[in-house]
């Protein structure tokens, strides 16, 4: 039986065990990622990390989660109450959709039930995780804009710069994907890498799909809208209490996700690693076994999250638009192409070989016109005034103080004056 | 299955659209590319009708002497506004490639359109003639009215589109297909689905009402015209609106042949009422390009006004014949007129002058000043401008053929004051040079764009047999 | 009425009380809030018709990136907290009537054409991806290419409007 039709004679109970399974990981890798965050994150950075409650601090997530409902619950004045209240559940609630979707394991057997791990696969699942994933945006666009107040509006306006643009990236990395295997069903996309994962077969895609996961859930280091030294905590400056910590679980689930998504993906999904699958007439790739490699290899993805975090530090706004516009959609197209060639290759006719050489050719002209022209000197640096940036200008020339009378200041233009009045307080005070 | 493709059929088109791609990058390609295109239909031309993109026996893309004629008209009159935007591009320092790449991206949309022969290559090769201009429109970004130009402008088109979209899912709903003649062989059967068929073509005509700027669609027009820069407003007046009555003839003539009796006298109405509202409001415009503008939706009435006298029980063909011959020699006479205003036009504040700023031209620059009173003459169908007159006639025609006494009557009074405002204009060519009034030189490129339209008005009015008569069943 | 029917119904009215309410709030980012619902009530739609591909890339492009975009827009430009009074027109009653004869009209026509008109849904393969891939790279290859030049010309153009740099025409006779 194929998956859909096990999936399809699940009685109601089982469904609903699956549900519940799928929720209480989710809650629990998320507990579990923030405890192994921050004690990682504290040994790259020769500290101990939270070390106090329970042995090796392992009992911290849960000590968190009783402390933070309990704290006090400030709702700005200005915000927009009923939007304020919503968005916290609309970045969480997407997080789940994709988690349904993905396929956790084989066929197995439940209290003597015929199953697949995997709550529905649908034909178009692959659709269903990137259309939840861009979902949930809206929860941190409107947490950004319903505070009231300038920082989230800012953090708000980046995070939804940043989504769209890196899902394009990831949309393109995933159809690379689905090209090879003709089907958009992860069980389908799973089920044809017995031989070689993705991951090493279409190595350029599963890059950029490294990369645009990590714009997608707004981590470091691309964790722009919250960018703490920019804007104090981006879009959740002003939650706090209970709606904080949604977004926080939010944030770690969106990782699962993802993680999920890209195991799935390029690494093999459920299917274990390469000697393991050697041993013994593929016992490892039966019954509840791919279930651990699935969790191993999504372990292994949100190991790299935290070691990225602890490693690079964070994008400039406009260094990160371009990595993506610049050069992440370009190198996908390319390899799109370039894969679509390669395909077909051996059933063009004469024609077929001539119009894929234009491509190429096309491709090639195209490349040559994005290298720059020629380097200017100050290329790549922030513009110190002008240019468009909100950027204080560094170089400011402070004029000469004019002389203290009335003529003077007359003669002197808006600005000037502004200028020297600022310079005459700065003289009161030192 | 899998669908030939036959290219040189396509190739007009295609050429456009590549050569649009490379004249982002290269400063002659445009150029290049038009020649190449009309090299494309010369060949074509020598050779019978071409199909394409076909399934089963209905075809998606075909070249006969309809879409001919009108590919070669929109090739010249791209050439032409090309041409005539060199002045304007060099002068306020708009970017050359991306203008090129934008007005071809169109016009290989305009040229699509023509051949197009089922509904979702007509509507979206009409998206791919307006969308471009929307950004062309607003090019002027010195100029306020330019953004308002461009913004009036996207929002009529894209609510026309919503209309026009709405209105073909209903007659794909009723019909079951997407093909204009399937669609008409399944029309012409009745069938209880006939009232929602009807509704659809309705919306249909409304969405190509606006892309032709009929009465009372027409209210974007103007300003939209004013705000653009010169070129682009030639574009608009000529590439779009042939474009648009491209559509409109192949939608009516082949799908809805069978409800001839519903669209026929909406045709008419619409052709008396833009007529009449375009002259009168004409008459007292004071700036070129504003008074061409609503000459313009007057011309549109004219065009409409044949197609009208459908539900009389004329031989469609004919009918058809005399709206496509008027677009094609419309389209010759009025984009010299654009090219002449546009090197004139640069006298007054940025977009065509004032009409009293002309006074004086032919003093100074005579050929300049009788190439423009023969695109006027034509305008308005008066000898020498035979052009003109002979199209008049060819719609007089086909709308007495059709039985429409009225619509011929209110025809012929508005031609009466068309003639006054198109002659006030070209007497003032000839008025006294005022003082102190000086006129630029003429840039060669745009020296060559009015020389161009003018040799193809003349030759229509020696020759006009080569457009008139001929529909989309040739 | 069958389940499939009872849900399609009820998602109908959610799509059509978002739609009204899109058009009557005063407060602009729920109006994109509404469209949002609408979009989604619209998707849902398409589920319970099989047609899944479709659905999904509703969700996707409607949902995830077009409304998106509208509210970067709206919140770049300005995005009020609390109702715009200039949200509403003088128009209101003409656009009422307008809204009122045009939605008269469509139901009267659709409801007498196609009111007994029933499609079995049985064979889905029409709504899947594998059948409209099908379809358009079979039949419909031609608009699909026309379409690449639209695209382009709409990134091209967009791009152009950006551009600073230009400027009027500059004294005398350009």
């Amino acid at each position: 039986m194929s998956r859909a039709e096990l999936l399809a004679d699940d009685p109601i109970w089982l469904i609903l065990l699956k549900v519940l399974c799928i929720f209480l990981f989710a809650l629990l890798t998320a507990m579990i990622t923030v405890w192994a965050e921050r004690r990682l994150i504290g040994r790259m950075q020769n500290r101990p990390g939270p070390n106090r409650v329970g042995p090796f601090g392992l009992l911290q997530p849960i000590a968190d989660a009783i402390k933070m409902p309990f704290k006090e619950e400030i709702v700005p004045r200005t915000a927009d109450k009923v939007t304020y209240r919503l968005a916290p559940v609309l970045a969480l609630s997407p997080t789940m959709i994709g988690l349904a979707v993905m396929p956790f394991g084989p066929e197995v057997s439940i209290f003597g039930e015929r199953t697949v791990l995997q709550l529905v696969d649908l034909p178009v699942g692959v659709l269903v995780v990137l259309a939840a994933a861009s979902i949930g945006v809206y929860g941190v666009v409107l947490a950004g804009w319903s505070s009231g107040t300038p920082y989230p509006l800012l953090g708000g306006l980046r995070s939804a710069a940043q989504v769209i643009s890196y899902e394009i990236a990831m949309g393109l990395a995933i159809v690379a994907v689905i090209l090879q295997t003709h089907s958009l069903s992860l069980g389908d996309i799973v089920d044809s890498q017995q031989g070689l994962w993705f991951g090493i077969a279409l190595f350029p895609a599963f890059f950029i799909y490294l990369v645009a996961m990590v714009g997608e859930t707004n981590r470091a280091p691309f964790d722009l809208p919250e960018a703490e030294s920019e804007l104090v905590a981006g879009f959740h400056t002003e939650y706090s209490s209970m709606k904080f910590v949604i977004f926080y679980i939010a944030e770690y689930i969106n990782m699962i996700v993802v993680s999920a998504m890209g195991t799935t993906l390029f690494l093999g999904g459920y299917m274990a690693p390469w000697p393991i699958s050697l041993i013994g007439d593929n016992y490892f790739n039966s019954g509840w076994w791919p279930m651990l490699w699935f969790i191993g290899k999504i372990g292994l993805a949100l190991f790299f999250f935290i070691w990225l975090r602890g490693t690079l530090p964070r994008y400039r706004y406009d260094q990160f638009m371009k990595l993506g516009w610049k050069f992440l959609v370009p190198i996908s197209l390319v390899f799109i192409v370039a894969l679509t060639v390669i395909n077909v290759f051996d059933q063009l006719s004469t024609t077929g070989i001539l119009i894929s050489a234009g491509f190429f050719i096309l491709l090639l002209i195209a490349l040559v016109m994005m290298i720059p022209d020629r380097r200017e000197p100050r290329a790549g640096r922030v513009p110190l005034s002008g240019g468009g940036y909100p950027v204080p200008p560094i170089d400011l020339q402070i004029p000469s103080k004019p002389r203290r009378t009335k003529q003077a200041r007359s003669r002197a233009g808006r600005r000037q004056t502004v200028a020297a009045g600022a310079k005459e307080g700065d003289d009161g005070v030192s | 299955m899998v669908q030939t493709v036959d290219y040189l059929a396509i190739g007009p088109p295609l050429i456009l659209a590549l050569s649009a791609l490379a004249a982002l990058f290269l400063r002659h390609a445009a150029f290049v590319g038009l020649v190449l295109a009309g090299a494309g239909e010369v060949v074509l031309l020598t050779g019978g009708p071409r199909r394409t993109f076909c399934v089963d026996t209905s075809c998606s893309f075909v070249v006969d002497d309809f879409t001919l004629l009108l590919q070669t008209v929109m090739l010249i009159a791209g050439l032409v506004v090309l041409l005539m935007a060199q002045g304007e591009i060099r002068d306020t320092r708009l970017p050359a490639g991306e203008f090129h790449f934008l007005i071809l991206a169109a016009l290989s949309g305009a040229m699509t359109l023509a051949a197009g022969r089922d509904l979702v290559t007509l509507v979206v090769s009409l998206e791919v003639v307006s969308l471009p201009v929307f950004a062309l429109v607003a090019l002027r970004r010195y100029d306020g009215r330019s953004s308002e130009a461009g913004v009036k402008m996207f929002l009529v088109s894209v609510v026309s589109t919503a209309v026009m979209l709405f209105g073909i899912s209903l007659v794909y709903g009723a019909t079951g297909s997407l093909f204009l003649d399937r669609i008409g062989a399944v029309l012409a059967t009745p069938s209880p689905l006939e009232s929602v068929a009807g509704v659809g073509v309705v919306l249909v005509l409304a969405g190509f009402g606006f892309k032709v700027s009929a009465v009372p669609f027409h209210f974007w027009a103007p300003d939209t015209y004013q705000g653009s820069p010169v070129a682009v407003a030639g574009f608009l007046s000529v590439i779009s609106k042939a474009a648009g009555f491209a559509g409109l003839v192949l939608v009516l003539v082949i799908a809805f042949e069978p409800f001839a009796r519903v669209w026929g006298p909406l045709v008419a109405v619409l052709a008396a009422v833009s007529m009449t509202a375009g002259n009168l409001v004409a008459l007292r415009q004071r700036t070129a390009i504003r008074l061409l503008a609503w000459s313009s939706i007057a011309q549109a009435g004219y065009m409409l006004a044949p197609l009208g006298a459908a539900g009389g029980g004329a031989p469609l063909d004919d009918l058809a014949a005399a709206t496509i011959g008027y677009v094609a020699i419309y389209a010759l006479m009025n984009i010299g007129v654009f090219a002449t205003i546009s090197v004139v036009g640069w006298i007054g504040r940025y977009g065509g002058g004032e009409l009293d700023d002309y006074r004086g031209l032919a003093r100074t620059h005579p050929l300049v000043a009788v190439a423009l009173a023969f695109f006027l003459a034509c305008l308005a169908g008066l000898p020498p401008g035979l052009a003109g007159l002979f199209a008049k006639i060819v719609v007089f025609q086909g709308t007495i053929l059709g039985g429409y006494g009225w619509l011929a009557v209110i025809m012929a009074g508005n031609t009466v004051i068309g003639l006054f405002y198109y002659l006030a204009w070209a007497t003032r060519l000839f008025a006294p040079l005022p003082d102190g009034v000086r006129f630029g030189r003429i840039a060669r490129p745009v020296g060559v764009a009015i020389g161009i339209a003018a040799v193809g008005t003349a030759v229509m009015s020696v020759v006009p047999q080569l457009v008139l008569g001929i529909s989309t069943g040739g | 009425m069958t389940a499939a029917e009872i849900v399609f119904v009820l998602l109908g009215v959610v799509a059509l009380a978002a739609a009204v309410l899109v058009v009557t709030t005063r407060q602009l980012v729920r109006a994109a809030l509404y469209l949002v619902l609408s979009f989604g009530a619209i998707a849902a739609c398409f589920l319970v018709l099989t047609a899944e591909l479709v659905a999904w890339v509703q969700v996707l492009i409607y949902v995830g990136a077009v409304v998106v975009l509208l509210l970067f827009g709206i919140m770049l430009t300005r995005a009020p907290i609390g109702p715009t009074s200039d949200l509403d027109s003088r128009n209101r009653p003409a656009a009422i009537v307008v809204a009122v004869a045009t939605a008269g009209v469509l139901v009267t026509v659709l409801v007498r054409g196609f009111g007994d008109a029933y499609v079995d849904l049985g064979e889905p393969s029409t709504g899947s991806a594998s059948g409209i891939g099908a379809n358009i790279f079979r039949y419909w290859v031609l608009p699909f290419e026309i379409l690449s030049v639209l695209l382009l010309a709409a990134l091209v153009g967009a791009i152009v409007l950006s551009r600073t740099d230009i400027g009027p025409p500059k004294d005398g006779d350009g």
